[in-house]
Order: structure tokens, then sequence, then C-alpha cells
């Protein structure tokens, strides 16, 4: 989509009040993000305005205690721009959701200041970190996982901690855009991991594009080759 | 009568000596059962002392001072002290507990007092780590505690923990404080201060 564009999103979530919630976040950013609210159907992200939204808000629990990666699958594998939006809290869903190509994931405990920044960074089809995300992926001790530096883990720490990434680099002596830079460096560095997926190839693409990792960086940091995740 | 007689007095004398014998257990068990009494007593009174001593020195000044008028309520430095030291009482009362996680359990208490006093307190932790001990744990949390007795409406503490590496953060908008001084080596404490935020962090290296 183009810079300017008005950017849409559908939420699909069973408690009323989460949809009501963040369709007033949406209404109040600036610029203004359109909702379209398909509360527990599924089939609305499928067809209709719903299928047209450039970023699906999606509620991992729709049946409690069931987490729903299989329809999390089909959305990435049908190309949509993916939010996981959940009450789990434990790093292995976070991290099995990052690996399947939802492009940010997030906890209900993360409110406005994380939620309207991840629209509008996976309406463009980029990764955004949340600090609890963040919080799982350093303490991701699954023997596939990629390589990271040590500056990167430092700055995802930092920024689990503090939840603020002017804090961060305050502490770091870094510019926030570097903050940035060292986050996205990791997601990456996932998404070049694990299973195969458009968004995932699509972000791994945009780095090496962009500069900001090297293909020589990229093969150092697959610690295994072989067959986990 | 005399087939009858020898069985008869075996019998009576071991009797006797039967109920003398249960009675000589039974007043070893008391025994037992007051020496065990005493030594729970003497322990808890070493510990109340113990925690006694290490509340003179920071409450009981301050409780004096609110008794004879010296320190006033009202004042806002008298009330980050009350909070400091209810939140330090509460960590106190927590450390003889017996917890999976001694550390979280302290922290949680430490949070509950900001937390009544109507500060929303977030507490998320990640990874793994070995129990530090006691003083460890105290110059770990005192970060906390002393944040939060200015926080004014919401402050994030994380723990991050390894085996290398325990590090205890408290983000907060709090005013003015104090970085506390550790007593155990091996643990660091950093303090940043950016506009209204304040960002406490204490790290805790078990090998050192």
């Amino acid at each position: 989509m183009a810079a300017g564009e008005l950017i849409t999103a559908v939420i699909v979530d069973d408690h009323a009040a989460i949809g009501a919630g963040v369709h007033s976040w949406c209404s109040r950013a600036d610029p203004e993000i359109a909702l379209v609210d398909a509360g527990d159907r599924l089939a609305d992200v499928w067809t209709g305005p719903g299928a047209e939204a450039d970023v699906v808000i999606f509620d991992l629990e729709l049946v409690p205690g069931r987490p729903d990666f299989g329809e999390l699958r089909r959305l990435v594998d049908s190309g949509r721009r993916v939010i996981v939006y959940s009450q789990h809290t434990d790093d292995a869903t976070a991290i099995k959701c990052v690996d399947l190509g939802a492009l940010a994931y997030l906890t209900k405990r993360e409110g406005p200041e994380h939620l309207v920044p991840a629209i509008r960074a996976v309406a463009r089809g980029e990764a955004y970190t949340a600090p609890s995300l963040s919080g799982a992926l350093i303490a991701d001790d699954d023997p596939g996982r990629p390589r990271l530096s040590q500056r990167e883990t430092e700055v995802l720490r930092a920024w689990f901690v503090s939840s603020s990434k002017d804090l961060v680099a305050a502490k770091l002596n870094i510019t926030v855009k570097t903050v940035d830079t060292y986050i996205t460096r990791v997601r990456v560095k996932y998404a070049n991991v694990g299973r195969a997926a458009r968004t995932k190839s699509e972000l791994v693409g945009r780095a090496l594009d962009d500069g900001l990792i090297t293909l020589a960086e990229l093969n150092q940091t697959s610690i295994s080759e072989g067959p986990s995740r | 009568m005399h087939v009858l007689g020898f069985p008869l007095c075996v019998a009576v004398v071991a009797s006797v000596l039967r109920g003398l014998g249960a009675a000589a257990a039974t007043s070893r068990r008391e025994i037992e059962r007051v020496r065990v009494a005493e030594a729970v007593a003497a322990e808890t009174h070493r510990r109340r002392r113990q925690r006694f001593t290490e509340l003179s020195a920071t409450t009981v000044p301050l409780l004096e001072g609110l008794a004879d008028g010296s320190l006033r309520p009202g004042d806002p430095v008298v009330q980050r002290s009350c909070a400091i030291e209810a939140a330090r009482m509460r960590r106190l009362f927590a450390e003889t507990d017996t917890v999976a996680n001694p550390l979280l359990h302290e922290l949680r208490h430490c949070i509950d007092v900001a937390d009544r006093k109507g500060v929303v307190v977030e507490l998320d932790a990640r990874g793994r780590w070995p129990a530090p001990p006691v003083a460890v744990r105290r110059d770990l949390t005192e970060a906390v505690v002393v944040v939060l007795a200015t926080a004014a409406s919401r402050a994030r503490v994380t723990v991050v923990g390894s085996a290398e590496l325990v590090s205890v953060s408290v983000v907060a908008d709090s005013g003015e404080v104090d970085v506390p001084t550790p007593v155990t080596p091996g643990v660091g404490v950093e303090a940043l201060k950016n506009g209204n935020t304040v960002w406490m962090e204490a790290q805790w290296q078990p090998a050192s």
C-alpha cells in the first residue's frame, strides 16, 4: 500500500469489549485506521470488507484453551499480514506464531501504544516486536534459534525491560532509529530460520535490499541447518 | 498352686515392668517435645531479635519521629520514607516463607505496597536463575522499593535471569530517588533518569 493511504484492519476476537476497545484506539489514531470488526466470525476475515483489509488482528484463542495455529497458518499462507493478539503470555506460543509467519505478536496487556504502531508496521509488510515478544526472544533456548549478536541481545533485553525505545536509546547511548535497526535485524534472523512463509521472506528480502543485514551475516546466524523447527 | 504360682509371679512382674516402660517412653517423648518447643522458641526469638535489629536502623527512628512529632506525616519526604519502610517490612516478613522462587515472591510483596497506593505495577519475568542468597535478594529488590516509593501512577518491574546474571529492573514515573548502595559483592545498581521516568537496574553475577 502507498504511503498516506488509509490503512484498514480487520479484527477477529470473540470478546465484544476487545473489538470495541481496538475500534476506539483505531479511530483516535492519527492518521485514523479503518477497522472492520468481524467479532468471532472467521468467515468475515475471508469474505466481504474483511477480505480486503491490509492487516488481520487475530485472537489466537477464539475457542478458550485451544490456540488456533492452523488458522494462523492459512491466513499467512494466503498472503495476509497478521498481528496475533493473544491473552497468552507464554514464550513458546509467541515464538511459534512468529515462526508461522505472523508479523507481530502482542499480548492483550499491551495497549494502543503498541497495537497502533504494530498495525502501521504490519500494513507495510514490516515486523513489529512488542516488549513481550522481545522477552520471549531473549529467553528462547531452542537449539534451532538464530544466533544473535551481543548488541542485539542487549537491545532486545533493554526493550523488554523498559518498554520504551527512548529509554533504550538513552541507556545504550544510541539513537531510537538504531534501536529499531537492531530489533529488525533480530526479526530478520528469525524470519530466516524455520518454516518458509511469504511474509518472512519479504522481511529478509527487504532487509537485504536496505543493507540492514548482509547475506554473509544471515548465513552465519543459522546455528543448525538440521531438521529443527 | 505351685504349678500356677511361678508363671503368675512372672506375669505380674512383667506387667508391672511393661507399665513402667510405657511410662518411661511417655515421659521421654514429653521431654523431647518440650526440647523441640524450646528450640523452636529460641530460634523464633533469635529471628525476631534479628528482624528487630534490621528494622531498628531505619524503621524505628521513623516511628519514633512520627510519635514525638518531629516528623510530620504531611511531609512528602516522610511519606516516601514510610512507603520505603512499609515495603522493607513486607519484604522482611516474606523472606522466611518457603517458596519456589523467593526473589519473585519478595518482589510481589514489595510491589503490593505501591499497588495499594494506586500505582499500576506490571511484573514480568523471563529466564531461569539460581536462587540468590537473602542478602543478595535484598540488594536486588531495594532498587524496586526505592523507585516504587515515589512512583506517581505506573511502573514496570522485570526480572531477567540466567545462570550467569540476574537482573531486576524497575521503570516508573518517579520523582527524585536516591540510588541505593548494594551491600553484597557481585551486585551493581545503575540508574537512568529520562524526563519524568526513572529506570533503575540491579544486577547480580552469581559467579563473582
